[in-house]
């Protein structure tokens, strides 16, 4: 594959949310409006173009049976850097807004995941172009996302007021039942158009090789 | 599936492991030590910029003549004195209280030098957002229809917050030490409790908790007034 198509890969045909089900938890719990979704996409962003890379400039030296451990090290130190990063120079808002959700960027699936399914097998400039396509998936997802519920909920968008009339009136999106609706909704979609590509090429959908459970490996921790 | 049987050097895997650890950490305690400086500056630019709003003209540094005193409820409460000319204009009081609907809120109120509220702000809180967030934002809306205007200056009103200014739980007059003709009963509570003051529907918990920090910070500079003014 191409450099250009490792990175264009995370945008939507693997995106790393709606396809690859991965990092639910902060896609759900920072996506009340557009800007933190934002915010919090371009955090993991740097996380994991920092992970991806240390673990690919390193995978010839890291035994494989204290692999994990060490991947959760280097990931991390990159999540504190960034954590640090932000309180001294992000805007105060911003920071209190994602609050205990930059520390939980350690253990979105979509950092470990990517280090142990690409960043550990391949070359570097591979590993950055994967990274910087499932950061830039990871954004698109969150803002898509933050943006629905930001605009159902309170008829602004980016903290622009659009509808002056809507002021806090649709506050289930707001909140997290709307999360969880909005995100099924958004799944959907991504199904319907997926399927509805693979039949027009004449075969049955298949999900991306990286969703398969043996390319993962964080489960068979036991094995060598 | 067969258990496979490796021969793995332990010193192999420890050494590797703590060596990633090791420079990890070397990297981690670079940048803490780099932000240091910077985290330490957002800290006091917050609390500075709160205080700019809450006190008159003042030109010493109030963040750094603080008092530390008791509320009636034994809740610790900050006062920051401000000066112009070497004369106390003003001071601002900080408290956080743990009645909120959900989390601590911290309430900062600015007072006059007769003990009467001039302005409350609520600088940190973690309310349910439309509902509680009525009671504790000072935030101009942008939309559309005003979107290319120019920020319009000073504090965006609130009205919850806004009713308290005026108000004082002082029982003598500051200055002349004479006690002060009765405060009508009931200033400092809700309408719903029998008293005055608005709340937002649907959101009692937060005004009650927002109404009942300010009025713990007016009973303290009562009771601490000449302590304060002394200083």
């Amino acid at each position: 594959m191409s450099l250009f198509k490792e990175f264009s890969k995370g945008i939507l045909r693997e995106n790393p949310v709606l396809v690859l089900l991965l990092g639910m938890c902060p896609t759900l719990a920072v996506t009340n409006n557009a800007i933190n979704g934002f915010g919090m996409g371009v955090a993991t962003l740097f996380v994991l173009i920092g992970s991806n890379t240390v673990i690919s400039l390193i995978r010839k030296l890291i035994p494989k049976r204290v692999r994990i451990p060490c991947y959760i090290v280097v990931i991390a130190s990159f999540v504190t850097i960034v954590d640090l990063l932000m309180q001294a120079y992000a805007p105060t808002a911003l920071y209190e807004a994602l609050g205990i959700f930059i520390p939980l960027i350690v253990v979105n699936c979509i950092v470990l995941g990517r280090a142990e399914a690409f960043a550990s097998k391949n070359s570097v400039g591979r590993s950055i172009m994967d990274a910087l396509g499932m950061g830039c998936g990871f954004i698109l997802a969150l803002v898509i996302l933050g943006g629905l519920r930001e605009f159902l909920s309170n008829g602004s968008l980016f903290a622009v007021q659009l509808i002056p009339a809507w002021k806090h009136d649709f506050l289930l999106m707001n909140q997290a039942p709307g999360a969880f609706i909005l995100l099924g909704i958004l799944l959907a979609i991504m199904n319907y158009i997926n399927i509805r590509k693979a039949h027009k090429k004449g075969e049955g959908y298949r999900p991306p090789a990286t969703l398969d459970c043996r390319h993962c490996n964080i489960c068979k921790l036991g094995d060598d | 599936m067969p258990v496979k049987k490796v021969k793995v050097s332990i010193v192999k895997l420890t050494v590797s492991l703590g060596l990633i650890a090791g420079c990890s950490a070397a990297l981690m305690a670079r940048v803490y030590v780099f932000t240091q400086a910077p985290i330490a500056a957002r800290a006091l630019e917050n609390t500075n910029k709160a205080l700019q709003d809450l006190l008159p003209e003042f030109d010493n540094q109030p963040a750094e003549e603080t008092i530390a005193l008791q509320s009636p409820k034994n809740v610790p409460i900050t006062f920051y004195l401000a000066r112009k000319d070497d004369e106390l204009v003003g001071t601002a009081a900080e408290i956080v209280t743990g009645e909120g609907f959900s989390g601590d809120i911290t309430v900062m109120a600015g007072l006059d030098c007769k003990g009467r509220i001039t302005t409350v702000l609520v600088t940190r809180q973690t309310e349910t957002p439309g509902l509680g967030t009525v009671v504790t934002e000072r935030k101009r809306k942008k939309t559309i229809l005003n979107f290319f205007d120019e920020p319009e200056t000073g504090l965006p009103p609130n009205p919850v917050l806004d009713q308290l200014n005026g108000l004082s739980g002082m029982t003598v007059d500051a200055v002349t030490g004479a006690t002060l003709t009765q405060k009508p009963e009931g200033e400092w509570k809700l309408r719903k409790d029998g008293g005055g003051l608005d709340a937002v529907t649907g959101a009692t918990i937060t005004s009650r908790a927002v109404v009942d920090a300010v009025h713990q910070i007016a009973l303290t500079f009562a009771n601490h007034h000449e302590e304060l003014m002394e200083h």
